[in-house]
C-alpha cells in the first residue's frame, strides 16, 4: 500500500534521511521510534509533500502511484491523513467550514447540513468533547489535548485509509491519552486503515498493538521488530535495542 | 439568531437608540451616527467617498461591525466618545485598486473603552490605513486599543499607520499593526486535509475577516458589497 524506497531527503544543505525504506501494507500498524532529531517527523511531512523538504532520490508509492509527483491536496484525496504534534491554529476558519469544504472539494459531501451536523455531534460525543467544537475555529485557543481530539474529529469525518500520527500523544494527560488511543483503535477496528505511528510513549503502543516497530537512526531504519522491540526500547533505551545480541553480549 | 432591521440610509444623520440594525447601504457621502444606550450595528457597504462620524453619548455601548469591499474608496471614520462609553469597532474589508481608510478617535472624556480592530485582505490592490487615537489632556481612566492587520496576497502595497497621541498619563493605551502573507504552514495544513490551494486560500482569507466580526448575521452573510 505505502512503499518508501531508498528515500533521501534534505533541508537546505542538511541531509535528514538517507536511503530510507519502509513498507506498510493495508491494515497494518507500524510504529516508528527514534531519538529526538532523528528525522521521524520529517518522514511524515515528506509523505505529505511539504515542500520545505527536498527529495533528492528514491520513491514514495501509495497503491503504486508515486506521491513525489503529487500535490499535498492530491495526496490527501488519495486517503492519506496526517496528524502533527503541533497543528496550527487557524483563527476565523471553523472545523465545520473546513470539513465541508474539504468533503465538497473531494466530491464526498453527500450529506445535507443536518446529516453533517448529526455526524459531527456523534463524533464529538465519542471524543468526549463539547458539540461547540463543530463551530470552533480550527485548533484556535485550544489546549494541547483539545487540539489532538480536534484532529481526531477531522479524521473521523474525512475517513482516511492511511493515517500518519506524529507524536499525537505529546502533551496529553493520562486520561486524554487513553481516550485518544482508544478512539484510534475504534477507528482502526471500523475502517481497517494502515497506520504509521511516531511516538515515544508506551501507553499508545500498548493500546494499539503494532504489527511492526522500527528504529530510525543514522537517517534510516536500522532495526525492525515486533511489539517486543518497543518493549526493549522502553526498558533499555535505543542504543541497547539497536545493538545485536552478540554485540550486547560483548 | 436575533432579528435585525435592515436599513438603506439616505439621510445625513441617523439616531440609534438601544437597538440592533444592519445598514445595507449608505447613500450619502456624509453620515453622522448618534448613539444612545446599547446599540449593535452592522454595515455591509459604503460609498466610494464616505465620512462617517460617530457620537457616543454618555453611557452608550456601541458594537459596530463593518464588512465591506473597498474598490477605489476613501473612507474616513471620526469617533467622539462621551463619559463612560464603550466602543467595539470591527472593520473587515477586502481592497481592490487603491483605497484609503482613516479612523480617528477623539477621547475627550473619562472612563471610556475603545477597541478598534481592522482586518484587510488584498484583492489585487493597495491600501493606506491610518488609525489615529487622540487622548486629550486631563482625561483619566480611559482604555484605548488599536489592532490592525492586513493580509497581502499579491505583494501589492499596504501601508498602516497606527498613531497614538496621548496627552495624559492616566490612560491605558496600546496599538498593534501587522502586515503578513498567508502562512505557508496554514496552507499546507488545509491542503493536507484535502482542500485545493484555491479553497484553502479562500477559507483563510474569509476567516481572517470574519474572525473579528461579532454579529452572527454578518458571519453568515455575504462578503461585503461585492
Amino acid at each position: 500500500m505505502l512503499k518508501i524506497n531508498n528515500l533521501t531527503v534534505k533541508v537546505l544543505d542538511k541531509y535528514i534521511l538517507k536511503n530510507f525504506n519502509l513498507e506498510i501494507n493495508e491494515g497494518e500498524i507500524h510504529v516508528l521510534m527514534g531519538q529526538n532529531g532523528a528525522g521521524k517527523s520529517t518522514i511524515s511531512k515528506v509523505i505529505m509533500r511539504d515542500d520545505t523538504y527536498e527529495v533528492i532520490s528514491g520513491s514514495i508509492k501509495y497503491n503504486d502511484e508515486n506521491l513525489i509527483d503529487m500535490s499535498t491536496t492530491d495526496i490527501a484525496r488519495k486517503g492519506i491523513f496526517l496528524i502533527t504534534q503541533n497543528p496550527p491554529e487557524i483563527s476565523g476558519v471553523t472545523n465545520a467550514e473546513m470539513l465541508r469544504t474539504s468533503l465538497t472539494d473531494m466530491g464526498k459531501n453527500d450529506m445535507n447540513i443536518l446529516e453533517f451536523n448529526r455526524k459531527m455531534t456523534k463524533i464529538c460525543d465519542k471524543l468526549n468533547i463539547s458539540n461547540s467544537f463543530i463551530h470552533r475555529d480550527i485548533n484556535y485557543n485550544m489546549s494541547g489535548g483539545e487540539k489532538k481530539k480536534n484532529e481526531l474529529l477531522h479524521m473521523w469525518m474525512l475517513e482516511p485509509k492511511c493515517i500518519i500520527l506524529d507524536e499525537i500523544d505529546s502533551g496529553l494527560d493520562v486520561d486524554s491519552l487513553k481516550l485518544v488511543a482508544n478512539s484510534i483503535l475504534d477507528y482502526y477496528q471500523e475502517f481497517k486503515p494502515s497506520i504509521l505511528i511516531i511516538t515515544h510513549q508506551k501507553s499508545l503502543v500498548d493500546i494499539l498493538k503494532p504489527n511492526y516497530v522500527h528504529i530510525l537512526a543514522d537517517k534510516k531504519i536500522v532495526k525492525t521488530g515486533d511489539y517486543n522491540l518497543a518493549l526493549s526500547i522502553f526498558e533499555n533505551g535505543f542504543r541497547s535495542s539497536i545493538m545485536s545480541e552478540s554485540e550486547a553480549n560483548e | 439568531m436575533k432579528q435585525m432591521n435592515k436599513l438603506i440610509v439616505e439621510q445625513k444623520e441617523l439616531i440609534l437608540n438601544n437597538e440592533d440594525v444592519i445598514i445595507d447601504k449608505i447613500l450619502s457621502e456624509e453620515l453622522v451616527l448618534q448613539v444612545y444606550g446599547n446599540v449593535s450595528c452592522g454595515v455591509l457597504s459604503i460609498p466610494s467617498i464616505s465620512n462617517i462620524t460617530i457620537y457616543l453619548h454618555d453611557n452608550a455601548i456601541f458594537n459596530i461591525d463593518l464588512f465591506v469591499h473597498l474598490n477605489e474608496v476613501k473612507n474616513q471614520i471620526n469617533i467622539y466618545s462621551e463619559f463612560q462609553t464603550k466602543l467595539n469597532l470591527n472593520y473587515a474589508c477586502t481592497f481592490k485598486n487603491s483605497s484609503y481608510l482613516t479612523i480617528k478617535n477623539h477621547i475627550k472624556n473619562n472612563e471610556t473603552e475603545t477597541n478598534i480592530t481592522v482586518r484587510a485582505v488584498e484583492d489585487n490592490g493597495k491600501i493606506e490605513i491610518q488609525a489615529e487615537g487622540i487622548i486629550y489632556e486631563d482625561t483619566y481612566s480611559n482604555f484605548y486599543a488599536e489592532d490592525i492587520k492586513a493580509l497581502v496576497i499579491n505583494n501589492n502595497s499596504v501601508s498602516i499607520s497606527p498613531n497614538l497621541l496621548v496627552k495624559t498619563n492616566a490612560v491605558l493605551a496600546n496599538h498593534n499593526a501587522t502586515i503578513s502573507n498567508i502562512e505557508k504552514n496554514d496552507l499546507f495544513y488545509l491542503e493536507s486535509k484535502g482542500l485545493s490551494k484555491e479553497s484553502a486560500k479562500k477559507v483563510i482569507k474569509t476567516g481572517f475577516l470574519k474572525g473579528i466580526l461579532k454579529l452572527e448575521f454578518l458571519k453568515l452573510g455575504g462578503e461585503g458589497n461585492e
